[in-house]
C-alpha cells in the first residue's frame, strides 16, 4: 500500500462521510415534512372538530391550535433553512415561532391573558387542562428554543442552535416517556398545563430536523470514526432497548405477573445483558478497526522508515558525490564555475579565481556578467533567457572559444564547455574554463610567422623576377614595405669610403629617391655598425640628428628607418633601407622580419647587383669600343687628309713637270715632306694614345727639378728661332717635383709649342713654376686670341681642333696633343686645366706632386 | 673665260686646286678664301660661274651651311662641294649644291669642273 493511501485511510474516519451527510439531510427533510403534516392535521382536527386528530386518545391533553400553527411555521422554517435559501424569510419564520412561544411564556410568567390562546379556534374541550387554547409552558419554551435555533444554524453561533435543539429533544423525549410509562409528571408541568402527545412527537421530529440541518456539525452521526460508529451503534439500540425492556417490565408488574422488585431486577438484568452484548459487539468491531489502523500505521511507519533510509542514503550519496565533486573541482587545474538560473555564481574553484584574477573565494555570490566582457553582455543575457524559456541551447553541451573578463578589466581567451543541470531549487549551469592564451599566442605567432614567410618569399620573388635593380627595389617596396610599416624602400650601393649611391628605391606613394644620388653615411656609430654587418634602427631622425646621416635623411623627410647592410666577401656592398615619413613607424620589433627579408633577398639582390655591374661593365666596354671605333675613324680621317695632299702633289709632279718652274717644283716637294712629317707625328701620337689608354704606359717616378726642366725646354723650343721668345719664371723656392721627368718634358713641349702657334711673334710665351701648397704648379701663358667657353670642354678631347681666334695660321697639330698631356698629368696625380678669355690669351696650368710634401 | 672661286682653309689643298685648274686655259681662279664670310663676299663681288667649296673651313659656318648663302650672293654660280668628309647624302639634299666630289678623287677635279660648266 502506498504511503498516501495509508495516510488517507487513517484520516478517513474523522472526515464527514458525504453519503451519510446526504442521508441525514434527507432525514431532516423527512422530519420537517412530518412536522408540517402533523401541524396541518391538528389544525384540520380543530377545524373539523375531530378529537383524534388533536390528541392521540380522548382524555389525554390536546395539541392546541396555536401550537399546531407554530409547528406549520416551524416546518416551513426548517425546510427553508435546509435549502439555505432566503435566509431572511427563514429568520422571520423562526422569530414568528419564537414569538408565539415567548408570548405564551409571558402569559404564564405574569399570569395575564394576551388573548392569543383562542385567536384561531375556541377551545371548548379542555377546560381541565387550564386556560382554554393555551399550550403548556414546556411547549412554549420549546417553541422559543427551536424558533431561535433555526436562524442560528447558518451563523457562527451554530453551536447554540445545537444546544437549543438538544434541549427540545430531551423535553419532547421526556414527555413521550411520560405518556409511555403513564408518568404524567413527565409531560405535565402543573395540573392545568401539560404537553400533548402529538405535540411531544412534533417537537421530537422538529428538534431532530433542526439538529440534522447541518449533519457535518454532528461528527458522531456523520463521520466513520470509531467513536462515531460506537455512538451510533450503542446509543439508539441501548436507548430503545432499555425503554422497551422497562416498558415490558412495567407491563409485567401492571399485569401482576411479578412484583415490582422482580420487575425492576429483570429490567436491570436484561439491560445489563443487552448493554454488555452491545458493547462486546461494538468493542470487537472497534478492535478490528483499531487493528486495521494499527497495521496501517505500522505500514506507514515502515514506509516512512524506508523513505528516511532512502533519503539518508541518497543524502549520503549526494554528500559523497558533492564532496568528491568539490574536491575534484577545487583541485582541478581548469577553472570551474557554477551559477544558478538567476545568473548568480554559487561556486568557483581556486583555478577560476586564479584565471580570472579574483581574490580567492570572492566569486561566489557575484553575477556571471562580471566575468563576461561588456560587449558580450547582451548576447549572454539573451542566450541565457532563451535557454530558460526552453529554446534549444546554443552554447550548452559544446566547447566554444570565448573571451573572459578578468578582475583588472583585461581579457583572456578561454575555451569554455558549459553544462546545464537541474538542482534542488533551480536550473544550474556549470562551466569549465581553460586558459588558451598560450595556445592563442602560439597560433598568432605561427600565423605571423607564416605571414612573414609569405612576405619574405614574396620579397625574394619580386626581386628575382625583376630585370634590374631599380625595378627590383621598386617592386620590392610595393609588395613588402606596407607590411613592415615602411613607406619607402631603397637600395644604396657602396661607392667608396662612406659614400653610397642609390641604385633603386620605391614605395606605395610612388616616392623615389633619385637613383644615382649619393648619400654620405657620415657618423661614426652608423658607419661602424654597417661595417660590422649590423643593422641600424632609427626611430626618429629628429631626435638623433647629431648623427650627420640622420640630419641628411631628416632633411629629405625621413623620420624613422631601418638600414640593413648587405655584406659580400667581408665588404659592405649595399644598404637596404626601409623608411617612413612618420617617427616610430619602424621599430625594433620589425627588425627580425626585416633581417630575415634582407638575408633571404641578399642572394637575389647580389645577383642583380652583379648583373648590374656586368651590365655596367658591358656598357663601358661598348662605350670604349665605340670610342675605339670613333678613334679608328678619326685616325683614318686624319691620315687621309695628308695622304690625299701627298698623292695630289705627286700626281702634279708627274703630269705637269715640264710646265713647272724650279721654285714650284721645290715648293711641292717641301709640302710633300711636311705632310709626311705630319703623318709621322700623327702615327706616333696615335700609338702613344693607344699605349696610355691600354694602361701599358710606364712612368719612371723620381724627384726632379721642375724649374730647371722648364728653363731647358724653353731654350730648346727657341733655339734657332729668333722670332720666338720664351720667359721662364720660377717662384717656387724648392721646385722639386716627383714623377717621370720625360713625360713632363713632353707636356711642356706641347703646351709651349701650342702657345707659340697662337701667340703673335712679338709677344713672349711665359712659363711660371709656382708652389701651390701641396703641389707645384706650372702655368704656360700665351697672348693669342683666347678660347671660347664652349670650346673649353672639348679642348682636351681627342682630335679636337682649337679654333684660332684672331690672326695667325691654322694650327697644324694632330688634335691629340692636349689629350695626351692631360692623360700624362692626371696619371701622375696632377691636373691640367685652362684659363682663357677671348682676346686675352690663354693660360694652361698643370700640377705636379712635390718630392717632399712638407716643404 | 670662266671665273671660279675656291673656298679652302688648307694651304696645301689650295695649292693643289690652283695647280690643277692652271692647265685649263679658259678657267680663271679669281679668288681663294678660307672662311664662309669671305666666300659670300667674294661671290657677290665676282659673280663666279663655279665655286669649289670645302666643308671643313675656318670660322663658325661650315661649307654645307655656307652653300645657300653663296648661291644667294651669286645666283649664277654652280657650287661643287669638295671635301674629305663623307657628305654625299647631305650634299644631294642641299639644292644650292650642284655636285659633290670627295677629296680623294682630287685627280678628277678638273674634269668635274669642266663637266659642270658645260651642263
Amino acid at each position: 500500500m502506498a504511503t498516501a493511501e495509508v495516510a488517507a485511510a487513517a484520516e478517513d474516519g474523522f472526515q464527514p462521510d458525504p453519503s451519510r451527510v446526504a442521508q441525514l439531510r434527507l432525514l431532516s427533510i423527512a422530519c420537517s415534512f412530518s412536522v408540517l403534516l402533523l401541524g396541518v392535521a391538528v389544525l384540520v382536527g380543530w377545524r373539523l372538530d375531530v378529537p383524534e386528530l388533536r390528541s392521540i386518545s380522548p382524555g389525554l391533553p390536546t395539541m392546541k391550535a396555536n401550537a399546531a400553527a407554530a409547528f406549520v411555521l416551524l416546518a416551513l422554517a426548517i425546510s427553508l433553512a435546509g435549502e439555505s435559501r432566503m435566509p431572511r424569510l427563514t429568520a422571520v419564520l423562526g422569530f414568528a415561532v419564537a414569538t408565539i412561544g415567548l408570548a405564551t411564556s409571558f402569559e404564564y410568567l405574569f399570569n395575564v391573558d394576551l388573548g392569543i390562546d383562542e385567536l384561531v379556534f375556541s377551545d371548548p374541550v379542555s377546560p381541565a387542562e387550564g386556560v382554554p387554547g393555551r399550550m403548556g409552558p414546556n411547549a412554549a419554551a420549546s417553541f422559543v428554543a427551536l424558533g431561535l435555533a433555526i436562524p442560528l444554524v447558518r451563523t457562527r453561533l451554530w453551536r447554540w442552535s445545537r444546544v437549543l435543539a438538544v434541549f427540545v429533544l430531551f423535553v419532547a423525549l421526556g414527555a413521550l416517556l411520560g405518556y409511555l410509562f403513564g408518568v404524567s409528571s413527565l409531560y405535565r408541568i402543573s395540573a392545568l398545563s401539560s404537553m400533548a402527545a402529538p405535540t411531544a412527537i412534533g417537537f421530537l421530529l422538529a428538534s431532530i430536523a433542526v439538529l440534522l440541518l447541518r449533519p457535518e456539525n454532528l461528527p458522531l452521526l456523520s463521520t466513520t470514526g470509531a467513536g462515531a460508529v460506537t455512538w451510533r451503534r450503542v446509543v439508539p439500540v441501548a436507548g430503545v432497548s432499555i425503554i422497551v425492556f422497562a416498558r415490558l417490565g412495567l407491563a409485567g408488574v401492571e399485569a401482576q405477573h411479578y412484583d415490582p422488585a422482580l420487575g425492576i431486577s429483570l429490567i436491570a438484568l436484561s439491560t445489563v445483558a443487552l448493554v454488555s452484548a452491545l458493547v462486546w459487539v461494538v468493542a470487537r468491531s472497534l478492535e478490528r478497526i483499531d487493528r486495521q489502523r494499527l497495521s496501517a500505521v505500522e505500514q506507514l511507519r515502515a514506509l516512512n522508515a524506508d523513505l528516511e533510509l532512502r533519503i539518508e542514503m541518497r543524502t549520503a550519496e549526494l554528500v559523497t558525490s558533492e564532496e568528491r565533486y568539490r574536491s575534484l573541482a577545487d583541485t582541478a587545474s581548469d577553472a570551474i564555475i557554477s551559477a544558478d538560473e538567476s545568473g548568480q555564481i554559487f561556486y568557483a574553484n581556486d583555478a577560476a579565481h586564479a584565471l580570472l584574477r579574483h581574490e580567492p573565494g570572492t566569486l561566489a555570490g557575484q553575477p556571471l556578467t562580471v566575468l563576461i566582457p561588456e560587449r558580450f553582455h547582451d548576447a549572454h543575457l539573451a542566450g541565457f533567457k532563451a535557454y530558460l524559456e526552453g529554446r534549444p541551447p546554443t552554447v550548452i553541451g559544446r566547447v566554444v572559444e570565448l573571451f573572459a573578463r578578468r578582475a583588472d578589466g583585461t581579457e583572456v581567451p578561454i575555451e569554455l564547455s558549459l553544462g546545464a543541470w537541474r538542482g534542488p531549487e533551480s536550473q544550474n549551469f556549470t562551466a569549465i574554463l581553460r586558459d588558451i592564451s598560450a595556445r592563442k599566442d602560439v597560433e598568432a605567432a605561427e600565423h605571423k610567422r607564416a605571414e612573414q614567410d609569405a612576405l619574405v618569399a614574396t620579397g625574394v620573388q619580386v626581386i628575382s623576377l625583376a630585370p634590374d635593380l631599380p625595378s627590383a627595389i621598386h617592386a620590392f617596396a610595393e609588395s613588402v614595405a606596407p607590411a613592415v610599416g615602411a613607406e619607402r624602400v631603397s637600395l644604396a650601393l657602396h661607392d667608396s669610403g662612406d659614400v653610397f649611391r642609390i641604385a633603386g628605391s620605391g614605395g606605395p606613394a610612388g616616392w623615389r629617391m633619385g637613383v644615382g644620388e649619393t648619400i654620405e653615411v657620415k657618423g661614426a656609430s652608423t658607419w661602424s655598425r654597417f661595417r660590422a654587418g649590423l643593422p641600424v634602427v632609427v626611430e626618429d631622425t629628429a631626435e638623433t640628428s647629431d648623427e650627420p646621416v640622420n640630419r641628411i635623411l631628416l632633411q629629405r623627410g625621413i623620420r624613422s628607418y631601418v638600414s640593413v647592410p648587405i655584406v659580400a666577401g667581408g665588404e659592405v656592398t649595399a644598404l637596404l633601407s626601409f623608411s617612413s615619413s612618420r617617427p616610430g613607424m619602424i621599430n625594433v620589433d620589425e627588425l627580425p622580419l626585416l633581417l630575415s627579408l634582407v638575408r633571404q633577398s641578399t642572394g637575389a639582390l647580389n645577383t642583380l647587383m652583379l648583373l648590374d655591374l656586368e651590365r655596367e661593365a658591358t656598357e663601358r666596354l661598348r662605350q670604349l669600343d665605340e670610342l675605339k671605333n670613333d678613334f679608328v675613324g678619326m685616325v683614318a680621317h686624319e691620315l687621309r687628309s695628308p695622304m690625299t695632299v701627298i698623292g695630289g702633289f705627286a700626281e702634279r709632279l708627274r703630269l705637269d713637270d715640264e710646265k713647272m718652274t724650279h721654285e714650284e717644283r721645290s715648293q711641292i716637294l717641301e709640302r710633300i715632306i711636311a705632310n709626311i712629317g705630319r703623318l709621322t707625328d700623327l702615327v706616333s701620337d696615335v700609338l702613344e694614345v693607344a699605349r696610355i689608354e691600354s694602361g701599358a704606359f710606364a712612368y719612371e717616378i723620381a724627384p726632379f727639378d721642375l724649374g730647371r726642366l722648364a728653363e731647358r725646354t724653353c731654350e730648346e723650343m727657341t733655339v734657332g728661332q729668333p722670332t720666338r721668345r720664351c720667359e721662364v719664371n720660377v717662384s717656387a723656392t724648392n721646385p722639386i717635383g716627383l714623377g717621370d721627368e720625360a713625360r713632363y718634358w713632353r707636356v711642356l713641349t706641347n703646351l709651349i709649342s701650342n702657345a707659340f702657334k697662337f701667340s703673335p711673334p712679338d709677344r713672349p710665351v711665359v712659363v711660371e713654376v709656382a708652389d701651390s701648397g701641396e703641389m707645384l704648379t706650372v702655368a704656360v701663358t700665351d697672348h693669342g686670341g683666347g678660347i671660347s667657353d664652349e670650346e673649353k670642354p672639348r679642348l682636351f678631347q681627342k682630335f679636337s681642333r682649337i679654333t684660332q681666334h684672331g690672326p695667325g695660321p691654322k694650327a697644324p697639330g694632330t688634335g691629340l696633343g692636349l689629350y695626351i698631356c692631360r692623360q700624362l698629368v692626371e696619371n701622375q696625380g696632377g691636373r691640367l686645366s685652362v684659363e682663357s678669355s677671348l682676346g686675352e690669351g690663354s693660360t694652361f696650368k698643370f700640377t705636379v706632386p712635390k718630392a717632399s710634401p712638407t716643404s | 673665260m670662266k671665273v671660279l672661286i675656291a673656298v679652302e682653309d688648307d694651304a696645301d689643298m689650295r695649292l693643289l686646286i690652283r695647280l690643277q685648274l692652271r692647265s685649263a686655259a679658259d678657267l680663271e681662279l679669281i679668288s681663294e678664301v678660307a672662311t664662309a664670310d669671305a666666300a659670300v663676299e667674294a661671290a657677290r663681288e665676282h659673280q663666279p660661274e663655279l665655286v669649289i667649296l670645302d666643308h671643313f673651313i675656318e670660322g663658325q659656318v661650315m661649307g654645307l651651311q655656307a652653300a645657300p648663302m653663296i648661291k644667294e650672293a651669286a645666283p649664277g654660280a654652280k657650287i661643287l662641294l669638295f671635301t674629305d668628309h663623307e657628305l654625299s647624302v647631305e650634299a644631294a639634299r642641299e639644292p644650292a649644291i650642284h655636285t659633290y666630289l670627295p677629296k680623294q678623287r682630287l685627280s678628277e677635279l678638273l674634269d668635274v669642273v669642266q663637266a659642270m660648266l658645260a651642263s
